[in-house]
């Protein structure tokens, strides 16, 4: 007789559905599996007729064909046993699925003894299932509270292909999709507060733009000074992360394998922080099934990038194109795959090898080697920095202080009413935050009377800015104006944001 | 074959080293007996060497010729040309390439110099001194290096003074880098001097041969910050050889760019303390002339046109590096207001940025 179930297969962060077809005829008994299969695919014959026959499923000796189609996607991973053994059921009429068959998709990978395995990628494959027009997924129940995240498609976890009689006769119930509660439980309650900041006013002060216009960030300073520490602090003073954005990146961790049935969705805003020795394919994403990197973890939050000279070059050069483009593509011979990669990006560097110029009394590097070092990061990345501020070194009297420090929650309500305004703004533009404004839209919404054109032009001759420089400073200019709730970019507001330039402006040195 | 020729000959020829041309000239007595005479007193390798160099005569003259048409000028120590205050030096340069001009004999010339790597307060006193001096008229010798002697130079064109730099390699290639934009304004506004011929490459050993030129053409030699150990030391050394007035920039005890400054002063060198100690030493004006009032008197009056806030972020400001973050504790001052009013600073001539985030005044 001949059977069909529905399965899934991950390609990238999208799930492709895949009909698993079985057919079993007259003829020498015997098991085949056809569909451009990749090897851990074809192994699911021998998982799938133990498993069967360690539950009590006896199959008759009769010749069996399994196909997966289409048959030109090659298919890879091990959630298609669930399918596999499904059909394998169904064409031997040892049970009766009713209408699941049509209405369900099948995935999960089988142990020997029967018991269902959990899988990676089940939060997009259940998304991918629902826009397909789907009621129902069958999934290992170590993925049910993951899956049951999606809303509008019901998640039946199974433990055991011995529970397959409780499916068929309808006993087994799906969870109840508890997404937006998780989500309100989780708001305002990270880990760390601004409020355990000492001091550092200027660079609370770059960060709380940089959040409020999504503005990429360089700290430059000695070591110690507290770089990360604010770093780390910068997903707490974000907006907390919408239903959508927070499925975005679920899903970006489900391909990665990286959600446990304890934590099946990321609550906050996540913060990246890969080691300099990181590969560009484990930064940008990238193998020969291509996973997604550090940057689409990032999505949505904050990548932060520790002692950004250090860094291998292929690694930041790979950074560029998804900065630009909030998206990594990354292009194989069966496709291209998108993964998303929508972050702020903060780095944090030491002036010099030793940290201290431009001390000359403690900094012993020669000219020559200091500029060496702030040359090892590119000036197309160092364009792409909004905003830089140099730390102080710490005193000790804020080092110790007591005092009741502005926390999290104050500066996260700032930030929400700028981006209140940002969004007012830009409406129907496409455009989300400041930052992504292009050449064209800082003419459009940063308009300058005579007096700020004049000021500008002062600044540029004074400082010896670059021709980029002046788009950037508009740019975060406008952020201040919209933290200072202001209609009109003030000169104390270019003033500011001029301040905010980089090591690879002329002043550096 | 003229004179002259057999000067270039000896002056160009690396294998016989500065002082050991200068030993054979004083030998012998003219450039041509040298070339002439087989048997020298020196060693078997430089012996052969030179035989070699002898044969390429033309080849030399004709490299000279090219030179003179690319607007590299050249003169031999009895060239009427060749400068006065380097006759009568120990171990004088036996010729001088030269581009733009050679230091006038009938003006002033005093030399700064310093350490390379400085601090920003040295910075500012050499930019200070080689503009003042640049205004009275005094030509500003050094040696185009990265840290004081460039800046000082720069300030000394930058006042529409005129300066020279001796150079520790050939006079067409701008050594270090960074100071390109100085050579390409010396070439108008001065000159860049070298013993060496054009295509001589920076080797170390030329930099402290180099200095006694330095010294050499100055009438003063200012030291604004040097290392207890350091070439700018050497250069003072070869001054005091060659009988010219030396003046150090008094520093703190603490800092380690102001030790060799101290030491001198301690030694009973000249004190600096202002543009005027070094005119008075040159016997333009005295020691309390009125620079030091006029400079003081310009500083007062941009001072008192600030208003109160701005007075106020200028007086949080020091000589050394102070932070934003100090100056909004200093002040009270919101990051906005105060960017505003260190612009205006700027403006003025009162401060100005060192790095990212600190300011100095200047």
């Amino acid at each position: 007789m001949y059977s069909k179930i529905n399965a899934m297969a991950l390609f990238g962060m999208e799930g492709v559905l895949i009909r698993v077809e079985c057919d079993a005829s007259s003829g020498l008994p015997e098991m085949s599996m056809v569909g451009f299969l990749g090897a851990e695919v074809k192994e699911a014959k021998e998982r799938v007729r133990t498993a069967l026959k360690n539950t009590g499923f006896t199959l008759p000796p009769r010749h069996v064909t399994v196909n997966l189609s289409p048959a030109d996607i090659r298919k890879e991973g091990t959630s298609f046993d669930l399918a596999v053994a499904s059909a394998l059921l169904l064409s031997a009429e040892l049970i009766d699925l009713g209408k699941l068959p049509e209405e369900a998709v099948f995935i999960g990978e089988l142990g020997l003894d029967g018991s269902l395995i959990p899988v990676s990628g089940i939060l997009t494959m259940v998304s991918a299932a629902r826009d397909a027009g789907f009621k129902c997924c069958i999934v290992p129940a170590g993925n049910a509270a993951e899956g049951s995240l999606v809303e509008g498609i019901e998640v039946i976890g199974l433990h055991s292909l011995t529970e397959m009689p409780e499916l068929a006769a309808g006993r087994l119930t799906a969870l109840p999709c508890r997404v937006r509660e998780r989500l309100e439980e989780a708001a305002g309650s990270d880990e760390v507060d601004f409020s355990e900041v000492n001091g550092q006013s200027v660079m609370r002060r770059a960060a709380e733009i940089a959040a409020a216009g999504m503005h990429n960030l360089l700290f430059v300073g000695t070591p110690g000074s507290g770089k990360t520490m604010i770093a780390r602090r910068i997903p707490t003073i974000l907006p907390a992360i919408s239903l959508e954005e927070a499925l975005e990146v679920s899903k970006v961790y489900s391909v990665c394998g990286l959600l446990s049935d304890e934590h099946p969705l990321i609550l906050w805003r996540p913060f990246r922080s890969p080691h300099h020795t990181v590969s560009p394919y484990a930064l940008v994403g990238g193998g020969a099934k291509p996973k997604p990197g550090e940057i689409s973890l990032a999505d949505h939050g904050v990548l932060f990038l520790d002692e950004l000279p250090e860094f291998q070059k292929a690694a930041l050069e790979a950074l560029r194109q998804p900065l630009e483009d909030r998206e990594v593509h990354i292009a194989r011979v069966q496709g291209s795959y998108r993964f998303p990669a929508d972050v702020m990006l903060v780095a944090a560097m030491n002036p010099c090898r030793c940290g201290y110029y431009p001390d000359r009394n403690r900094c012993h590097c020669s000219d020559a080697e200091v500029s060496a070092y702030l040359k090892r990061v590119s000036r197309p990345l160092l364009d792409r920095m909004d905003l830089c501020v140099e730390a102080p070194t710490l005193r000790y009297k804020d080092l110790v202080r007591k005092a009741e420090n502005e926390s999290s929650a104050a500066i996260r309500a700032r930030v929400e009413k700028a981006r209140a305004r940002q969004a007012e703004r830009f409406a129907g533009s496409g455009i989300r935050f400041n930052s992504r404004m292009s050449g064209k839209d800082v003419k459009l919404y940063c308009p300058l009377d005579a007096e700020k054109e004049r000021y500008m032009k002062r600044i540029f001759e004074l400082k010896g800015l670059s021709a980029r420089a002046y788009h950037r400073i508009l740019k975060v200019a406008r952020t201040i104006a919209d933290l200072a709730e202001r209609e009109n970019i003030s000169l104390e507001d270019i003033a500011e944001a001029a301040g905010y330039r980089g090591p690879e402006e002329k002043f550096w040195r | 074959m003229e004179e002259r020729d057999y000067w270039y000959w000896l002056g160009v020829t690396e294998e016989l080293g500065g002082a050991a041309a200068g030993r054979l000239l004083a030998l012998y007595g003219d450039p041509e007996s040298v070339f002439r005479e087989k048997e020298l007193p020196i060693g078997g390798g430089q012996q052969a060497a030179l035989e070699e160099s002898r044969k390429k005569l033309d080849e030399l003259l004709r490299e000279r010729d090219a030179y003179e048409k690319a607007g590299i000028h050249w003169c031999h120590r009895m060239d009427p040309r060749y400068p006065k205050r380097l006759q009568d030096i120990p171990d004088p340069p036996i010729i001088l390439f030269w581009r733009g001009e050679l230091p006038p004999e009938e003006e002033k010339t005093a030399a700064v110099i310093g350490a390379r790597r400085c601090s920003v307060y040295g910075r500012s006193m050499a930019e200070r001194f080689g503009s003042a001096l640049a205004k009275e008229g005094v030509a500003v010798i050094s040696g185009m290096a990265m840290g004081i002697d460039g800046y000082a130079q720069s300030a000394a064109v930058n006042a529409g003074g005129r300066s020279f730099a001796v150079l520790g390699c050939g006079v067409d290639q701008a050594y270090p880098a960074v100071n390109r934009p100085l050579y390409e304004s010396l070439l108008t506004a001065g000159g860049v001097i070298s013993e060496y011929k054009p295509g001589t490459p920076p080797l170390p050993y030329h930099f402290p041969a180099r200095n006694r030129i330095i010294s050499g053409l100055c009438d003063v030699l200012l030291v604004i910050e040097a290392r207890k150990v350091s070439g700018t030391l050497i250069t003072v050394d070869q001054a005091l050889e060659q009988g010219r007035d030396v003046l150090a920039l008094p520093g703190r005890l603490d800092d380690p760019l102001s030790e060799g400054c101290n030491q001198l002063i301690r030694q009973g060198a000249g004190i600096l303390t202002a543009p005027g100690d070094a005119l008075a030493a040159l016997g333009l004006r005295d020691a309390e002339g009125e620079t030091k009032e006029r400079e003081a008197g310009e500083k007062a009056r941009k001072q008192a046109a600030l208003t109160a806030e701005q007075r106020a972020v200028f007086r949080a400001l020091s000589f050394d590096p102070t932070h934003l973050e100090e100056i909004m504790r200093k002040t009270g001052f919101s990051l906005g207001e105060i960017s505003l009013i260190l612009m205006v600073l700027e403006e003025f001539g009162l401060a100005r940025p060192v790095s990212g985030g600190q300011y100095v005044r200047t």
